[in-house]
């Protein structure tokens, strides 16, 4: 059990679980008849808090350990979007809106580092909301699939875990971040 | 000075900077000149929409650019040596004004750019100029000077590695909802500094003074928050909450309760401008500039209208935005972009709240293109219409000539007084 308790501590996993459980109290307080948007957002928000959980402060030190780095990694990336998809069983969609934005915030982390990782999912998060398609754009259903319960929208989502899944298991996260610190 | 161009290597005011140049370039030229955001002229034609269009981009560049400067207020306690700098001897408004400097020119000199890009090609487009625009353009960048400012003091009073995601996605979900409350018509949205409610963003009218300053002191206050939590320390920060708790409360009371009043008609260009010589052919001052193009094929569509038993006799360019009274002795042009439809419908504007919209428009094509002798079909035509706009054509030519004439005639009236089914009078004689 000690050893667990201290990689997560090592992860910085008790912090983001306490954003990520106050991103979901807040949020039921304030909306309580949330549309959409307000609720994808809300996601993101616990995502993006629960990404910084996903890189030691020093990776490349941590991959030389010989432990079975992809099964641990993936085993965490899961559980991450497991406990998002527990605080915010109210909301429409769940588990779409989840796995899709924890998939968006793994390639994140495994292309930018823990400390920015969350770009991602901020980022199309932020342009779905803010420069929305009109329907008639073919791509549209894949661009809102955040909002819209559409076949292509879900299996964008789909695709995004799958992908952010599989690279972070296989390449964990980049060591030094864009700057200096 | 050196210090500063170190800050500006090893900062993050270089990513702030291409970060900001690079995705508003994106977003520019992409998001808002796809065609249903009206193309690339519905902000590079005129200062005043390049005033205030691209502040619409701020409202997904701003939570960024904080959680940026959050991270980058971070940097002395990540690195553990704030405590080390904290000896040296000198205080600490003079240690922080490396990187604020930078940080701030990051932010600054990145959205300059990006209205210089933007300015020379409205100053090849256009030559109406009224200095309204340049106070809206710099409440843009005091916007992202002044969240960079904040984010840098947040991130040294609160430097864990949560604070920019955090700082991050709530700044979207402010923007997000600040954006919704303008639909229910609400001028708290103006606290954000894009203008997303706004019904007419054109040339034809201004943010009014009352507004550029009320955003300029939320913007202000904002950044005195930020270097506040930046140079104070321990339990004096609680103070640096001062400027924004008395910004927001003079904002909110002096900006306007309506979005609709944030802005004020451009009476100067609006007037009409006319060229030389007869017949009259206006256009408003804000289009001055294409006067000289418009006229030729202006005073052409004049001479095929001359043929009706009341032919109008000028052109005038009325803005959009402003209700026009149907005139039958003026051709009334509404958007110059369409001007080569200036004899669709027989020389009338069309009208409001239309039955059957796609009918309508076939007719006033049918119309226009029985003064030219052959089907001329506007530029902006949608390709599934096509057919049906031959099928119409084809049909009305089979008729006698005096026939057509009679129900052109008629057609034109009932444009005029907007009544009746137009597309009826012209197929089937009656309304």
């Amino acid at each position: 059990m000690r050893p667990l308790l201290l990689h997560l501590r090592a992860y910085g996993v008790p912090a983001a679980f306490a954003a990520v459980v106050a991103s979901a109290v807040l949020f039921d307080v304030l909306f309580k008849d949330p549309n959409p948007r307000v609720a994808a957002l809300a996601i993101a928000l616990a995502v993006a808090a629960a990404s910084t959980s996903l890189a030691p402060p020093d990776p490349e030190l941590e991959r030389t350990t010989a432990v079975r780095w992809p099964r641990r990694r993936a085993v965490h990336l899961v559980a991450m979007a497991v406990v998002v998809i527990g605080l915010f069983v109210n909301v429409d969609f769940v588990v779409r809106v989840s796995v899709g934005l924890t998939g968006l915030a793994a390639l994140g982390v495994s292309a930018f580092g823990a400390r920015l990782g969350w770009a991602m999912p901020a980022a199309w998060a932020g342009l779905t909301l803010l420069f929305p398609l009109p329907p008639t754009v073919p791509v549209s259903d894949v661009w809102n699939w955040m909002l819209q319960e559409t076949t292509a929208g879900t299996l964008t989502a789909v695709v995004l875990g799958v992908a952010g899944l599989a690279t972070y298991a296989l390449n964990s996260a980049r060591t030094a971040s864009l700057t200096s610190v | 000075m050196r210090i500063l161009r170190i800050e500006l290597r090893r900062s993050a005011a270089l990513l702030v900077g291409v970060g900001i140049v690079v995705s508003s370039s994106m977003l520019l030229f992409g998001m808002l000149a796809s065609p249903w955001n009206n193309g690339l002229d519905s902000w590079r034609t005129q200062w005043t929409t390049l005033a205030m269009k691209p502040r619409y981009l701020l409202l997904f560049i701003l939570p960024f650019v904080l959680a940026i400067g959050a991270w980058q207020g971070g940097r002395d306690r990540r690195s553990s040596v704030d405590e080390l700098l904290a000896t040296t001897a000198r205080p600490v408004h003079v240690r922080v004004r490396p990187v604020v400097t930078a940080m701030a020119l990051g932010a600054g000199v990145s959205w300059l750019l990006v209205l210089a890009i933007g300015a020379v090609l409205v100053a090849s487009a256009t030559s109406y100029v009224n200095s309204g625009w340049v106070s809206t353009a710099a409440v843009g960048v005091l916007a992202l000077v002044a969240t960079v400012l904040l984010g840098l003091g947040i991130g040294r009073a609160v430097p864990s590695m949560l604070t920019p995601p955090i700082l991050g996605v709530l700044g979207l979900v402010a923007m997000v909802l600040l954006t919704d409350a303008s639909v229910h018509d609400s001028a708290v949205a103006l606290l954000a500094p894009g203008f997303a409610g706004l019904r007419t963003v054109d040339v034809f009218h201004q943010v009014t003074a009352r507004v550029d300053t009320a955003q300029t002191i939320w913007f202000a206050s904002l950044a005195a928050t930020g270097v506040a939590l930046l140079v104070l320390k321990g339990r004096r920060r609680l103070v640096a909450v001062l400027p924004a708790v008395v910004g927001t409360a003079v904002t909110l009371s002096l900006l306007p309760p309506t979005m609709a009043d944030a802005l004020v008609a451009d009476a100067n260009a609006a007037e009409l401008v006319c060229a030389e010589g007869t017949p009259r052919v206006c256009l408003t001052r804000a289009h001055a500039s294409q006067l000289p193009a418009f006229a030729g094929p202006a005073r052409r569509a004049l001479t095929l209208l001359a043929s009706l038993p009341q032919p109008p006799t000028a052109v005038e360019e009325v803005p959009t935005s402003i209700d026009a009274k149907a005139r039958p002795d003026v051709i009334v042009v509404r958007d110059l972009r369409l001007s080569d439809t200036l004899l669709s419908g027989a020389g009338t504007a069309p009208c409001e709240h239309v039955a059957d919209y796609e009918n309508d428009s076939i007719a006033r094509i049918v119309a226009g293109s029985w003064f030219l002798g052959t089907l001329t079909l506007p530029p902006k035509f949608y390709p599934d219409e096509m057919p049906l706009a031959e099928q119409a054509w084809a049909a009305f030519r089979a008729l006698p000539q005096d026939q057509q004439r009679a129900r052109i005639i008629a057609a034109r009236q009932a444009w005029l007084t907007c009544t009746g089914d137009r597309y009826a009078i012209l197929m089937n004689g009656k309304p």
